[in-house]
């Protein structure tokens, strides 16, 4: 036995050396590891070194390729740019010089300066040296008219009409208004707005407008520009699905004011599945108040003419200094090549600034889009607040449509019913009123859960069982122990009384989860009822307030009653009493 | 079950009340006019008879005779002399106001059946949609075509709902 016991702890001792051995061995090996993670760091990062040098390189490559196309670029935009330069010189150098005496008269006339013979000399030589351009007749014309020369001035006005009737009537509208002749400026910009397609208005037509709304045209005393303005419109209704686009474009402009309900109904918002439909027609309710405000303050706003004046002049500046439609695409070259010079060469930033500068001046709208814009989206339109009461004035009768549309689309999503969700309660309310039957139907449901709840909660037969089966056994035992089998006796005792013992304990084990069961689902009715009758005073309250706020759009519809487009397109004879009268009406 | 007010007496009726059923010569009628130009007319201010003749929906209580109806189905055609709205009308809706729990009140146009309806009783005919802004929307009656409703308020003017 000790030699067996012996070679045992022998073998375990040489099993644990050799354990430890092995130990040495994965220690040295992770090392080792260890150094190899290390170098293949190091080779990483030199990698990491190369790329970084290559990515240089091939950065400073692209830099260079790039400011040798940069460099190509601009030397082709100078050669480019003295071609073109020399084309206009040779094409259109009289246009030029055209403007430039234009300019010059007119300064001239303000300052009253120059003899009106060197005026009359200047321009009668540049009739001669600019066949079929439209300004130089027009020169003579304003030459002629600051002669007094009445018959030369009405033939080269004339000339002017038929080389270029559009140009020449917005020329002398606005160099009317400047020397202050406003009858004869307003019938000029009839015949300017006569010139226009009513479905394809330019950016200077807008300013046109917008001056004429403003009265800064003169008064339309004989309504030439009313009566202009009746025929696009009669025009443009006339086109098959006008009004009704009409009436679409206006309602989506209107439902723009719409805003969010961000607050308010919290209960609804929780337990009503009807709340997506609530919210929405609450936000159409609210829109009321806020169009009526709007529109309020688009008429009760004074108007400040400055910006408009400089806008005006800036339109004379440009007509009588810029190039003409037939210099067009040589100007726009040179504009492109002088872009691609200021930016050194980048042709993208050159052709982005091109594209800027097309589509600040290019725009083109009908003349109802236009009104749609200065009445609704005056930030954009970017026009004065008397083309937004002129422009509201004049599509009153659309805006009336397209808002009672509005007002009908949002009343029709009105639920019938409003549902009340909590829990597995799902019953539905017309106005809230109808409190004691939902809570009924919400007892009933939990007394329903309740019901079934307990039922598993009761003793079963045997534990019934035990304490009867249990008394007589115990009253046997003792009646054993009496008969002197006290052993016997002893343990029917014993096992009577566990049973009865079993009986109570269970019995008061069921009564506690009774008890616990009764007084969760007692907690969840009370709570229930809570959100129940808390969402139905919302109903309520939901009921009144959409209808105080609903009933707000009849002030909107009375509103846009009151404004008489007449007042604002047809008698603006007096700008300043105009304005007065706008107040008394719609206030 | 709704009570119908006029039952649709096949032979009499063809011979005394206008009917809204298409006809013939109604299809081509309505056929020759645009569909932008209906929607343009049917936008039109409801003239004070017109109006007055719909307001008479629910005037004879609950018992509506032949004459009554003839005289509305008149009054809709003599507002519309210019197109045939058979298949495009499908009916009117306004809120009833008989009492108990009477809601709504519809003139079927396809059968020309004047109906009072009760809470919770479904209206016939597509006209259903058109039972709460009925009741709560505030116009005197609407309008209920194939592809819209039309709500009409007491001073004749109409709202479109698409």
């Amino acid at each position: 036995m000790p030699e067996a016991t012996y070679d045992v702890s022998n073998a375990l001792h040489n099993i644990n050396r050799n354990l430890a051995t092995v130990n040495d061995n994965v220690v040295e090996t992770s090392k080792m590891l260890d150094i190899v993670h290390g170098v293949v760091n190091n080779v990483d990062s030199n990698l990491k070194v190369v790329y970084d040098e290559i990515e240089q390189l091939a950065r400073d490559f692209h830099d260079y390729v790039q400011k040798a196309e940069y460099q190509h670029n601009v030397s082709l935009a100078e050669t480019r740019l003295v071609k073109i330069r020399q084309e206009l010189e040779t094409k259109y150098g009289y246009y030029a010089e055209t403007r430039r005496t234009i300019v010059g008269v007119l300064q001239a006339d303000d300052l009253e300066i120059v003899r009106k013979d060197t005026i009359t000399n200047a321009t009668e030589e540049l009739m001669i040296s600019a066949p079929g351009y439209w300004l130089a007749p027009a020169l003579v014309a304003l030459a002629a008219w600051i002669n007094d020369n009445k018959e030369l001035a009405d033939r080269a006005v004339k000339e002017a009409i038929r080389r270029n009737d559009e140009k020449t009537s917005l020329l002398f509208a606005l160099i009317c208004r400047r020397a202050d002749r406003k009858t004869a400026s307003i019938k000029w910009v009839q015949r300017y707005l006569a010139n226009q397609n009513e479905e394809y208005l330019d950016r200077n037509a807008v300013i046109i407008l917008d001056a004429f709304a403003s009265g800064l045209l003169g008064t339309d005393t004989e309504g030439v520009v009313a009566k202009q303005l009746d025929d696009w419109m009669t025009r443009l209704q006339e086109k098959a699905g006008f009004v009704e686009q009409q009436t679409i474009q206006w309602s989506d402009a209107i439902n723009l004011k719409r805003n969010p309900l961000t607050d308010g109904f919290e209960y609804l918002r929780k337990y009503s599945k009807t709340w997506p439909k609530l919210q929405y027609i609450m936000e159409g309710a609210i829109l009321h108040a806020n169009i009526l405000s709007y529109f309020e303050n688009i008429f009760n706003q004074q108007s400040s003419h400055s910006a408009l004046k400089e806008q005006l002049d800036d339109i004379l500046t440009s007509l009588v200094t810029e190039f003409d439609d037939e210099e067009l695409p040589l100007r726009r070259d040179e504009r492109l090549n002088q872009y691609i010079l200021n930016y050194a060469g980048d042709l993208s930033r050159a052709r982005q600034s091109m594209q800027i500068d097309q589509t600040a001046f290019d725009i083109h709208r009908d003349f109802t889009q236009l009104l749609t814009d200065a009445a609704m989206k005056p930030e954009v339109s970017n026009v004065s607040v008397s083309t937004q009461k002129f422009a509201v004035a004049l599509s009153r009768d659309w805006i009336a449509n397209a808002y009672n549309d509005v007002v009908a689309n949002n009343r029709m999503q009105i639920p019938d019913v409003i549902e009340i969700n909590v829990e597995n309660f799902n019953e539905v309310t017309r106005d809230g009123r109808d409190e004691a039957d939902l809570i009924e139907k919400w007892s009933s449901i939990v007394q329903t859960e309740k019901e079934s709840a307990l039922a598993p909660h009761t003793i079963n037969a045997f534990q019934k069982f035990c304490l009867i089966g249990g008394s007589v056994i115990g009253v046997v035992g003792l009646i054993a122990c009496i008969a002197s089998q006290v052993f016997l006796g002893i343990i029917a005792v014993v096992a009577g009384s566990g049973m009865v013992i079993n009986h109570f304990t269970k019995k008061k084990a069921v009564q506690i989860r009774r008890q616990h069961i009764e007084s969760q689902l007692e907690t969840k009715f009370n709570d229930g009822a809570q959100i129940i009758r808390a969402a139905l005073a919302e109903v309520v309250d939901f009921r009144a307030q959409f209808a105080e706020k609903d009933g707000m759009s009849q002030a909107v519809v009375d509103f846009l009653e009151r404004v008489k487009p007449e007042q604002y397109v047809k008698k603006l004879s007096d700008s300043t009493r105009r304005i007065k009268t706008d107040k008394e009406n719609v206030k | 079950m709704p009570k119908p007010m006029l039952k649709p007496q096949t032979q009499s009726r063809t011979d005394s009340v206008p009917s809204l059923k298409p006809s013939q010569e109604s299809k081509q009628k309505t056929n020759q006019l645009d569909m932008m130009k209906l929607d343009r007319l049917l936008r039109k201010t409801r003239s004070k008879p017109y109006m007055d003749a719909i307001q008479h929906l629910d005037a004879g209580g609950h018992v509506c005779n032949s004459q009554q109806t003839k005289e509305i189905i008149d009054a809709i055609q003599m507002e519309f002399p210019e197109v045939e709205l058979s298949g495009v009308l499908l009916g009117i809706v306004s809120k009833c106001y008989l009492g108990d729990d009477y809601e709504v009140h519809s003139l079927d146009a396809t059968g020309d059946i004047i109906e009072h309806f009760r809470r919770g009783q479904p209206l016939k005919g597509g006209l259903e949609k058109a039972r709460a802004i009925a009741i709560l929307g505030g116009y005197e009656f609407i309008e209920v075509y194939s592809d819209c409703c039309r709500a009409v308020s007491s001073n004749g003017n109409v709202s479109v709902i698409k």
